[in-house]
């Protein structure tokens, strides 16, 4: 999966490009997340937001440096099916940004969402999502200066890096304990038809 | 008999007393002589003056008679509401110091003085004074005596001053002239206006003495207005003679140029801000290079910055690995639907059951 998945056909090639410069420009300006935005159109009985957790949590982004794990992302989610969006981000952003937050972003991109303009919408939220985070990184740095850092910290992205690798060799064990107990319920099998 | 005799002689003493009082006047020897002569007729003052009597008696109306007749009273000439008394008008047209002239005195004692303490108010704090000249309503000037005569004969070399002639009562009739330095410069309409302004102010008062008041009090308004017009033409009209000045002197550069030049600053700053403005337009043009410089490196400073955030570990929530952050959610299908009514939401599975 790429950060821009236009699975529902919203955006022009032109307008891709140009979302996608500026996806680059915010992962310039922060080096630990990075911003998805999927376009697609969704079963109306489909919950947007299961739907955007299970996807932030099991998207492999092809187009993304390893150095920037799903838990330090953003995920704009737009259902042009039943005409809704959603903001969906990992466990790195849950101390400084909030639900409140995240609405009043996708407020201000509403009426271009009314207009059907996507990429406007999606640039409005880009930018006013940077300007939020902006400010949270500013205090919550100022407030490390002050207070120092907090007892759950871990060492930035270094930590991050473990917690992915460990995360995958969690998955490789449990693939390969899998793949053993298939193995096992396969010879235990051919026991018994000898 | 004794006793009617004492009465007799008491009685005789009496009439002796009364005669001697009641005694006729005593003809003069001189009178006795003309009366021989015939010359006078005794009682004849008594007689009725029938001419026909007096000519029996041979009378003459050349006849010195002596007669008691009243003196004879010059008749009074007959008042003219419409014409200025002949007396009057000597004290009209002369050169007056007092700032009302009423000779008529057609205003009482006090009101003719308050109207003066006003004028003389007017007269300290304006330089443009106010004579006011009263005539009865009705009352005509004659044909030579003008206000434009009375101008030019007595307030030709006096300061700007204005000359009212106010007909007690009849606003209308009133009439507004400028005597004086600088008269020439007060334009005609500017001195309708003053003389209709006041005119319609004194027509809101019925009695005539009100009606004065208001009239000179509204005059006063106009000529402290029409004052500071002319103060500020006289400044705009200095600043341009001295600009004027300090331009030549800076050509010429002689000495004395230069001490004018001193006291015409606004006009060598002029001066100079022309010689040096092309160094002034290309200082703003620097200026405005560098403020444009400094938003781009400001811009550029923003865009390069790194914003970082402190990785906090945070318990997993739902079995999720990487997020389970609950962002917002809005629908966009109906126009209708304001974000505002979207606001609070919460997720339905992480309501508690």
């Amino acid at each position: 999966m790429r950060r821009l998945s236009d699975m529902a056909g919203a955006l022009r090639l032109k307008e891709r490009q140009k979302l996608e410069s500026l996806l680059d420009e915010f992962q310039t300006s922060f080096p630990q997340l990075f911003f998805s935005v999927y376009y697609g159109a969704l079963e109306d009985r489909a919950n947007i937001r299961q739907f955007g957790l299970w996807l932030l949590n099991h998207a492999a982004y092809e187009d993304l440096d390893i150095s920037r794990p799903n838990d330090g992302g953003i995920l704009l989610l737009v259902d042009l099916n039943t005409k809704v969006a959603s903001i969906s981000f990992g466990y790195m952003l849950d101390p400084f940004l909030t639900e409140e937050d995240t609405f009043n972003v996708l407020a201000k991109a509403h009426p271009h969402l009314l207009q059907g303009n996507h990429l406007k919408a999606a640039s409005v939220i880009v930018k006013q999502l940077s300007r939020v985070l902006r400010k949270k990184s500013r205090r919550a740095i100022l407030q490390q200066k002050i207070f120092g850092p907090p007892s759950n910290q871990s060492n930035g992205s270094a930590n991050a890096l473990e917690r992915i690798r460990s995360n995958r060799s969690n998955r490789y064990a449990a693939e390969q304990a899998k793949s053993k107990s298939v193995q096992t319920t396969t010879a235990k099998n051919k026991e018994i038809e000898r | 008999m004794k006793v009617s005799l004492f009465q007799c002689l008491f009685l005789l003493l009496l009439v002796s007393d009364f005669v001697h009082a009641e005694s006729l006047p005593q003809w003069s020897d001189e009178d006795r002589a003309r009366l021989r002569r015939g010359e006078i007729i005794a009682g004849i003052d008594i007689l009725v003056e029938d001419k026909r009597v007096i000519a029996s008696l041979g009378l003459g109306s050349d006849s010195e008679v002596l007669r008691a007749l009243p003196p004879e009273l010059e008749p009074e000439p007959e008042y003219d509401p419409k014409v200025v008394p002949s007396e009057f008008l000597p004290l009209y047209f002369t050169s007056s110091e007092s700032y009302l002239i009423d000779p008529q005195q057609l205003l009482s004692k006090q009101e003719s003085l308050d109207r003066l303490g006003f004028l003389e108010y007017h007269a300290d704090d304006s330089e443009l004074k106010i004579r006011m000249y009263l005539f009865d309503s009705e009352q005509n000037l004659p044909v030579s005596y003008t206000i434009e005569k009375l101008c030019e004969d007595h307030y030709a070399d006096a300061p700007l001053t204005a000359i009212v002639f106010c007909f007690l009562g009849n606003p209308d009739r009133s009439q507004l002239a400028f005597a004086g330095e600088g008269a020439a410069e007060v334009v005609a309409s500017d001195r309708r206006k003053m003389l209709e302004s006041a005119t319609v102010k004194a027509m809101e008062k019925s009695d005539p003495a009100m009606q004065l008041e208001s009239f000179i009090v509204q005059l006063s308004i106009s000529l402290f207005w029409l004052e500071k017009e002319r103060i500020e033409a006289r400044a705009a009209l200095a600043a341009e003679g001295s600009r004027a000045l300090a331009g030549k002197a800076w050509a010429s550069g002689d000495g004395a140029g230069k001490a004018e030049v001193i006291t015409a600053i606004d006009a060598s700053a002029l001066s100079v801000f022309k010689s040096h403005l092309h160094w002034i337009i290309l200082g703003v043009l620097g200026l405005l290079c560098l403020i444009a410089a400094c938003v781009f490196g400001w811009l550029m400073w923003r865009r390069s910055r790194r914003y970082h955030f402190p990785v906090v570990e945070v318990p997993e929530r739902l079995g999720a690995s990487y997020a389970a952050g609950v962002g917002a959610v809005i629908a966009f299908h109906k126009k209708l639907g304001s974000p505002s009514s979207q606001r609070n939401q919460v997720p339905d599975y992480l309501k508690r059951v």
